[in-house]
């Protein structure tokens, strides 16, 4: 496993604050789907960010889409 | 109205606001009054998931198409389920054209009724609104509307295949190229089945589902479908591509080979 920190789930946060004019944080229990910061669409950008920033590869066949809800479930999934 | 219906409001809310930006990709004055009652409500309630952007870089492809293909020979345009489409009053045709609007005929006559009401100009060349159920055989209800099958066709069914199943999609494209004389085309959008299968698309097909209008159909080989039904594909395209949007889609453009993706394809295709 490569070495995280918060701080790399930051570039998770910052990417999905950089597609958005209307926010300027994001909750970590936030539901980023209903909140429309994901949508399916964005999706795959989404999951590759999020294999950027944790270093963890994901199966794009296996997708929970429970582990990429919130940013607390990505953090405890990926990082 | 009938609930599939509902989405012609919405679709009509998406083009109001497009055509209220400054960098619009067509003007369609009329969208924001056709889009009552509900469809500002019901773009609210679905939206996101880039809908409004893609409602409009899929009118302005269609708008390019029949311009185009009418320039290269097509006598007669027949938008099926037209819903609150304004082309007939927007573009500026060749008055040897004849447009075709199908559709249920309470949607006809309701939009008749506000096109009378907002004292819309006439149309800029002959129009023909023929009620139909897009279930049954519709193509008889045309023909004694006027449409010539011997002449050179587009036919334009936008934002319908999703509603229906493979196997109506397949038999629609059929009846169309049954009906059809060489030199006739389809300019059409269609959903990846990769979008429909999509985690994050779930929450808003299940909306969609539970108010009846569910989206049924997609496919990730739109040209074999399309070569399956009696048409070839001439073009295809994504939003966002260059002719389709290019600088107004706020998602990156995956290339083909990446699987997975959430696609909406817009294509020109010719009778084989």
């Amino acid at each position: 496993m490569p070495n995280t920190t918060s701080s790399n789930l930051d570039q998770v946060r910052n990417w999905l604050l950089a597609r958005t004019t209307e926010r300027d944080s994001i909750d970590p229990d936030e539901d980023l789907i209903t909140a429309r910061l994901v949508d399916s669409l964005s999706f795959v950008e989404f999951v590759l960010t999020i294999e950027e920033a944790s270093g963890v590869e994901i199966d794009r066949e296996a997708i929970d889409l429970d582990d990429f809800r919130t940013l607390k479930a990505i953090e405890r999934k990926f990082f | 109205m009938e609930t599939v219906s509902y989405t012609s409001q919405w679709t009509a809310a998406a083009r109001a606001l497009e055509s209220e930006r400054s960098d619009a990709l067509f003007s369609d004055p009329l969208a924001r009054s056709l889009a009552e009652p509900r469809g500002f409500e019901l773009l609210d309630q679905y939206g996101g998931g880039g809908l409004v952007e893609f409602v409009a870089i899929r009118t302005r492809y269609l708008d390019d198409a029949i311009n185009d293909l009418v320039g290269q020979g097509v006598r007669q345009v027949v938008l099926i389920a037209a819903g609150m489409d304004t082309r007939a009053l927007r573009l500026k045709l060749p008055d040897d054209i004849t447009l075709y609007e199908v559709d249920h005929q309470a949607l006809i006559t309701e939009k008749e009724k506000r096109l009378a009401r907002l004292a819309a100009p006439s149309p800029s060349v002959p129009l023909r609104r023929v009620g139909a159920d897009l279930a049954g055989d519709w193509s008889a209800a045309l023909r004694d509307a006027g449409f010539d099958p011997a002449l050179p066709t587009l036919w334009v069914p936008e934002a319908l295949l999703f509603f229906l199943t493979e196997e109506q999609s397949a038999t629609l494209l059929r009846t169309l190229a049954a009906n059809s004389a060489p030199g006739s085309w389809v300019a059409l959008d269609i959903l990846s089945k990769s979008l429909l299968r999509n985690p994050a698309a779930q929450i808003f097909l299940s909306a969609l589902k539970s108010d009846g209008i569910p989206w049924l159909f997609g496919t990730d080989t739109p040209e074999e479908f399309l070569a399956g039904t009696g048409w070839t594909v001439r073009e295809l395209k994504e939003p966002g591509e260059p002719g389709a949007g290019e600088g107004r889609w706020p998602y990156a453009v995956q290339p083909r080979e990446v699987g997975g993706v959430a696609r909406n394809w817009l294509i020109r295709a010719e009778l084989t």
